[in-house]
């Protein structure tokens, strides 16, 4: 049956049902007044006997329908309309509840993302990462023999592997433009144990990583692309690896495969420069191995243990007290992260925060409308309604409520994750922003149960009041005490959790704002960096390499629009070296000695990236020459470690520490360097946080082999960047230059996370805070609708119309007291928390709580003003009428 | 009122079943049929007499037409099917052995009172 002609037959059903018991009712009409009765008692007889008609219609409707099944369009066409005509009240639940959910839905995605456990080869939780510990508690890698006897003897492993994290690797004599990758050295079965396969070509087979093997290698997908225009000939291509090595292309990795972070290049292990296979204790290289089903990381950590154990007694020399470090791919790179620093975590907290700040607006919203509806339900209980007819109608309504909502929430979250992902993809290429399907579940559970539960409790106790009862109040639209109570404790914890936030926000905020306002202190406009790499074949000693660097300025200074040259082992905002302090004028300045951070820099690094020396002078031609060693400090430094008294002429002494990056030993330099200040920097950040004590030292000093070049000049990055490339093919037509990126764009990322991550804090809070204010809102103006026959009657008996605001002003203060009671304490462990890991602001920053307070008592303020004020503007007269 | 328990569940159905096998007859008859018959015993309120037919039209034991009446006016008049026609007979059958079962039970209890 169509529709319509099933609607036709409602209809006519509906007009027959109407005219049989109209005729029942006018016989027995007929019969009284035959019996003698007037027509008017013997009507009013039968409805006292019979019951309504309404009633009686009902119970036949309930007879013809075949199922329950049947009202559920109607149901459902009643609740649309119902939802329709409460608009307000539906546009404000709906929002509410869609932007808290989507706010929770994309912080969970990014915070999932972050985790990285989403690596892009079959089942990452499943790949283990060795490394070991020594008696010092030192992290280092895993050396070549102890790799094999561990391969050999380790019964756990469903296949083992090494790797070398290389750093760049520049590639070129295949006809085009030298250019530098990140690389990573293999062994010959890493991408069996990843259960990886090249996309073309082939995997690496363990002949070509034997020592002296022909030299092979396989390049990522996005090299393929732009290098080698995606063409199917590049296996069997000869390409050079650091200017030398001819290698041979043998594979091409899927899309989107960089093992192990940004690599875009693999080689094997046999072809690292300076590889040995020999020495135990040069551990350089990590392993990874996986683990079949059935076991777990403790059994390996058990079986390697007991490995290790027997290799310390075998080599003592090398192996005394070597353990283990067994970590899965997700521990080792976020689990030390996550727990040290939360603010990975505060947005998902925040996120939850507002979840349940909106849940319990919501709540409010519906206990409120419950009360209001209790005539509405009185109605349909009195026309033949039954109980679980109304519950189910209620139901149907919040069911729609969540639905919608969650729809809303669901369009958000994909318009936030298409925006995010942009931003996002260049910085980290294992962050999968994506829809989860489990957390959309759980999302549209936590949506039904807010407006499941909260809309039908009230409902409940409705219906179970008698008919009479409920017309009778009904007109009154009470609220139990037991309403009003849950009401206020679910505004105060709403308020509670708003103060926390905000509090967050605020100091997350602040703290921000004042990292990056040292960014005024460089000069970014028209700057553009590069890495260059001179290979130690070509370039083996300082002089070669400040000789190459001198003709590189030479020949670009001579280019017309390049301003300025200048080289330096960190950029502005790029993350800087490390060395340990190991004394300030003769003198340790901490016991265990500080590391502090170093970029070696070449003397026009001062003029033209800096916005000059706050005090002293920048490096001169001889500085860094022997007799000549000196080094400039920046302030953050000049203040811990200098105390009072001028920095120039202090002398430091400056040595590399121990390890500089896991699993690679470097070997500790024996000698300290003595150096003496001759000048103080402005604070620069190098990396996402505040500026660090920074110690810059002659490039002449050391002429380091990979630097980062920084050119000034008109016309455009592009056009500057293919001048510099010029200039360094001219001199050298193997060398490569790395990515090109402008320093405001370096700027910009440094800043990217953690300021997306503080924005999203703030805007987090923010909602909060409207959320807060808009459920007080509805609250107190839901307050005056039911009392206003009340307080109709005491202004009649002289009331003011401050006694009447007051009323309902009083009910907000215990709600805003209530909420700093509560709130208070949580935003104090909230700001302690983010001391600990990384706002590094005085968590007792009682300005900033004062000034959350006193926010958050405006809006308290102004939500309830508003309709306090509606009360008072009540004409008594008219109001009592008001039912 | 009187409540509709006062007649044995399912009763009332074929009570309505027994009416309606003597003629096509409208609501009102059928109510006013069951209080003549039983001497004001059974009274059905609207409330119960016309759920139970339209169960019963729905449930295809009784048919209903729509004729002209004694009053000038329409009304609908319920006749039984075939189907309703050996199913009163099946219910009447089943009603007779169940209350002179009744009455043997409850025999001795009465007789000792």
């Amino acid at each position: 049956m169509t529709w319509w002609r099933r609607l036709l037959r409602r209809r006519a059903l509906e007009r027959e049902l109407d005219a049989e018991l109209r005729d029942h009712i006018e016989r027995e009409v007929a019969e009284g007044v035959r019996a003698g009765e007037s027509e008017a008692d013997a009507r009013r007889q039968i409805r006292l006997t019979s019951g309504g008609l309404d009633q009686v219609k009902e119970a036949c409707r309930d007879v013809r329908r075949p199922a329950a099944l049947a009202d559920l369009g109607a149901d459902l066409r009643f609740a649309w309309r119902i939802l329709a005509k409460d608009r307000w009240f539906t546009a404000g639940a709906i929002l509410t509840l869609a932007l808290a959910m989507g706010v929770a839905n994309t912080t969970f995605i990014g915070t999932y993302a972050n985790l990285w456990r989403d690596l892009p080869f079959e089942r990452p939780e499943r790949v283990a990462i060795v490394r070991t510990v020594d008696g010092r508690g030192r992290v280092a890698g895993v050396s070549y023999p102890d790799f094999e006897d561990w391969r050999r003897d380790a019964r756990v492993f469903d296949g083992m592997a090494a790797a070398f994290t290389s750093g760049t690797i520049s590639l070129g004599r295949d006809g085009a433009v030298p250019e530098q990758f990140d690389g990573l050295y293999v062994s010959a079965d890493t991408f069996t144990v990843l259960r990886v396969k090249p996309a073309l070509g082939r995997d690496f087979l363990a002949s070509d990583d034997r020592p002296g093997a022909e030299a092979v290698a396989i390049i990522g997908s996005n090299i393929w692309k732009s290098r080698y225009g995606a063409s199917r000939d590049v296996l069997g291509r000869k390409v050079s690896v650091n200017g030398t090595t001819p290698a041979t292309i043998i594979g091409v990795m899927p899309d989107g495969f960089h093992y192990v972070d940004f690599t875009d290049v693999w080689l094997p292990l046999s072809q690292m420069p300076g590889s040995t296979r020999q020495r135990r204790d040069v551990r350089a290289l990590y392993m990874i191995g996986r683990l079949p089903d059935g076991i777990d990381l403790d059994r390996v950590r058990a079986e390697l243990s007991r490995i290790a154990t027997n290799l310390s007694v075998m080599h003592p020399e090398t192996n005394k007290d070597v353990r283990p470090l067994v970590n899965s791919h997700y521990e080792a790179y976020n689990g030390g992260l996550l727990l040290t620093d939360s603010l990975t975590l505060m947005p998902l907290l925040a996120a939850a925060f507002v979840l349940l700040i909106a849940s319990a607006n919501l709540a409010n919203l519906l206990l409120a409308r419950a009360a209001n509806r209790s005539r509405e339900i009185a109605i349909r209980v009195a026309i033949g309604a039954t109980r679980w007819r109304i519950v189910r109608q209620l139901l149907i309504e919040s069911l729609l409520l969540a639905l919608v909502a969650w729809v809303l929430a669901v369009g958000f979250s994909w318009l936030a994750l298409k925006l995010s992902t942009s931003q996002v993809d260049p910085l980290l290429p294992y962050w999968r922003l994506k829809m989860d399907v489990r957390l959309l579940g759980f999302l549209a559970a936590v949506a039904l149960l807010t407006t499941g539960l909260f809309g039908l409790a009230p409902a409940l106790y409705a219906s179970r009041r008698g008919t009479a009862d409920g017309l009778k109040e009904g007109g009154r639209l009470s609220a139990t005490p037991k309403t009003r109570r849950w009401s206020h404790a679910l505004l105060v914890g709403q308020f509670a959790l708003t103060l926390a936030l905000l509090n967050g926000a605020g100091l997350t905020a602040k703290t921000f704002y004042k990292f990056y306002r040292l960014d005024r202190n460089v000069q970014t406009s028209d700057a553009v960096t590069t890495f260059v790499r001179l290979p130690p074949q070509t370039y083996a000693t300082p002089e070669q390499r400040v000789a190459f660097h001198q003709q590189m300025r030479d020949r670009l200074l001579a280019v017309p629009g390049i301003a300025t040259s200048t080289v330096a082992t960190a950029a502005p905002f790029a993350s800087a070296g490390r060395r340990r302090l190991t004394a300030v004028d003769g003198r340790p300045p901490s016991d265990p000695p500080p590391d502090v951070r170093t970029v070696v820099v070449d003397r026009e690094y001062f003029h033209t990236v800096v916005r000059g020396l706050i005090l002293g002078e920048s490096f001169s031609e001889w500085n860094g020459t022997a007799g000549h060693e000196a080094a400039i400090v920046n302030q953050r430094f000049a203040d811990v470690y200098l105390g009072a008294g001028s920095p120039i002429g202090r002398h430091l002494e400056l040595r590399p520490p121990a390890t500089v990056r896991i699993g690679v030993v470097v070997e500790e330099s024996p000698q300290p360097t003595p150096v003496t200040i001759i000048g103080v920097s402005p604070d620069i950040r190098q990396g996402p946080g505040d500026a660090v004590p920074t110690v810059y030292l002659p490039f002449r000093a050391e002429a380091p082999a990979g630097v980062t070049l920084i050119v000034r000049g008109s016309g455009g990055p592009a056009r500057v960047m293919s001048a510099a490339r010029e200039a360094a093919n001219a001199i050298d037509p193997d060398l490569a230059l790395g990515v090109v990126r402008t320093l405001d764009e370096l700027r910009d990322r440094s800043r990217g996370i953690p300021a997306g991550m503080a924005s999203q804090f703030a805007k987090i809070g923010g909602l909060a805070l409207v959320f807060s204010g808009m459920g007080l809102y509805s609250a107190i103006a839901y307050a005056v609708r039911r009392r206003t026959q009340e307080i109709a009657i005491r202004m009649a008996l002289g009331a003011t119309a401050t006694h009447v605001r007051w009323l309902f002003l009083k009910t907000s203060a215990w709600v805003v007291v209530g909420g700093l009671a509560v709130g208070l304490p949580a935003s104090l462990a909230v700001g302690h928390q983010l001391q600990l890991n990384v706002v590094r602001a005085d968590s007792r920053d009682s300005l900033m709580l004062l000034a959350m307070v006193a926010v958050l008592a405006i809006v308290a303020l102004v939500a309830s003003i508003v309709p306090a004020r509606r009360a008072t503007r009540l004409e008594p007269a008219t109001a009592l009428r008001i039912d | 009122m009187p409540d509709k328990s006062d007649l044995p569940q399912g009763t009332l159905d074929l009570l309505i079943l027994q009416v309606v096998a003597g003629g096509a007859i409208h609501g009102y008859g059928i109510a006013q049929r069951l209080q003549l018959i039983s001497r004001d015993v059974v009274q059905v309120p609207q409330g119960s007499l016309y759920p139970a037919l339209h169960r019963l039209e729905n449930r295809g034991l009784l048919t209903a037409d729509w004729k002209m009446s004694d009053t000038g006016r329409e009304a609908k008049f319920y006749r039984l099917t075939p189907r309703g026609r050996s199913e009163l007979k099946e219910q009447a059958a089943s009603w007779v052995r169940l209350t002179e079962a009744i009455g043997l039970i409850l025999k001795p209890a009465g007789g000792a009172r």
